[in-house]
């Protein structure tokens, strides 16, 4: 099953990727970012916020933003 | 608005970048016939070593335009697959106004603008801000900055007004970690991505990096190396008038009274920092020294010069004494010559020579 997966962080991620049937909000979360807090980040499906057992579907759109990012100076 | 917005995102290519690297991958091929045809000519003589060579040319005219290749269809697959249409922008501006509560669009300056919410870092209120991103910057994909914050309840860092956030002065938001997701997702128009990355930066505090650090925003800035050194470690000159971090503080060693470092100057002899009032000059070479260093006026070396100039003088004055008319000698033999102010003006023995050098 194919999903739009969208990472805003690290050098940042947009592309169609293949998921397993039946696969949660949470269960993506934990293969992508396995030592991030959910917390800690902005997840929407389909621009929606999104909850985390939230069961994703054919073509949704799941976007994954950290909700704190460093910056710099200079 | 979203119509708008999507005729404004439409690549410009300002900055000619597909038709540059195609431009330069067209003129390797002149080149890389030639070295084709010259690399078949040495095969069919049997030049082996001329044809090894010509080899390895081909190969890395083949891996140049291989790089330029991938970056070509890179650049204009990213743009042409990704770009969305009006319906995605309609759907990020939805989402924009739903995550801030507004969004605006300024046709003049192709602006696309929203407001966080007031931002505290570290109990520290910095007020909200305008997130601009310049859309034609954004459509023509330069490596041009798009993004402006603006601060709306602006609380400036003491020393310097540019700064009204940690990681922004001048409009200018330093993105740290943000550079490679932002750069992604405005080169892709995902908006609503775009200032939900801002946002989060402006709702971080990196206290690694800042323009100017939280601990120190209410300091003064030194007036001699610049730190900016908060309430407890900035002192105040009285002499200068000026604020001074505690590397550039200091105070006499004589009267205690505290200065900066310009206007305590140092004893030459031992090093120890003097106010002007406190420091005297050597007579003899006009250093500067503290009371304690000087005796006599003097610093430790000019004394000793001085010591050592009276004793050469005594001995040349006993000298002149000894080579003087021997018949002086013979007529007035002994006494008349010692006198009591210590200065002798004529010595006939060894007895009176060690008197008058001790004297
Ligand atoms: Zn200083
Ligand atoms: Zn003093
Ligand atoms: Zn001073
Ligand atoms: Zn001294
Ligand atoms: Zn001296």
């Amino acid at each position: 099953m194919r999903i739009m997966y969208i990472n805003n962080f690290g050098g940042g991620f947009a592309d169609h990727i293949e998921i397993e049937e039946g696969t949660t909000v949470s269960k993506l979360f934990a293969q992508k970012i396995p030592d991030g807090r959910p917390e800690d980040y902005l997840i929407r499906v389909n621009r929606l916020p999104a909850s985390r057992d939230q069961i994703l579907k054919e073509g949704d759109r799941i976007t994954i933003t950290p909700t704190k990012i460093e910056g710099a100076a200079a | 608005m979203a119509a708008d917005i999507h005729t404004q995102l439409q690549p410009i290519d300002h900055c000619g970048r597909p038709p540059d690297s195609l431009h330069l991958l067209i003129a390797e091929i002149p080149d890389l016939q030639r070295t084709c045809s010259q690399f078949r000519q040495c095969v069919g003589q049997q030049w082996h070593l001329a044809a090894d060579s010509k080899r390895h040319k081909l190969v890395r005219q083949l891996c140049r335009m291989d790089t330029a290749i991938s970056k070509l269809t890179s650049d204009l697959t990213s743009r042409s697959k990704r770009l969305p249409t009006a319906h995605d922008i309609l759907a990020d501006l939805r989402e924009i106004e739903e995550e801030f509560g507004e969004v605006r669009y300024d046709k003049r300056s192709k602006s696309l603008c929203t407001t966080t919410e007031p931002i505290t870092l570290e109990g520290l209120e910095f007020g909200r801000f305008t997130i601009c991103f310049n859309l034609s910057t954004i459509a023509s994909n330069c490596d041009e900055n798009p993004l402006n914050v603006i601060a709306l309840d602006p609380n400036p860092c003491a020393a310097d007004d540019a700064v009204v956030h940690p990681h922004v002065s001048a409009g200018h938001l330093c993105l740290g970690d943000a550079t490679a997701p932002l750069r992604k997702a405005t080169t892709e128009h995902r908006l609503a991505d775009a200032f939900q990355i801002v946002a989060a930066v402006l709702r971080t505090y990196s206290a690694d990096s800042p323009f100017c650090a939280i601990e120190n925003w209410n300091g003064r800035p030194c007036d001699d190396c610049g730190f900016i050194a908060n309430e407890d470690t900035s002192f105040y000159c009285e002499p200068c008038d000026k604020n001074f971090c505690e590397d550039c503080f200091s105070r006499c060693r004589d009267c205690g009274e505290s200065m900066c470092l310009s206007c305590l100057s140092s004893c030459e002899i031992c090093g120890d920092r003097i106010c002007e009032d406190c420091q005297s000059l050597c007579d003899g070479c006009g250093e500067v020294a503290c009371t304690g260093c000087l005796e006599n006026e003097l610093c430790p070396s000019c004394l000793e010069d001085r010591e050592n100039e009276e004793i050469e003088n005594d001995d040349e004055e006993i000298e002149q004494e000894s080579t003087e008319d021997p018949s002086d000698k013979s007529q007035e033999p002994t006494s008349r010559v010692f006198t009591t102010d210590s200065t002798v003006t004529s010595v006939q023995s060894d007895r009176l020579v060690e008197t008058s050098i001790h004297a």
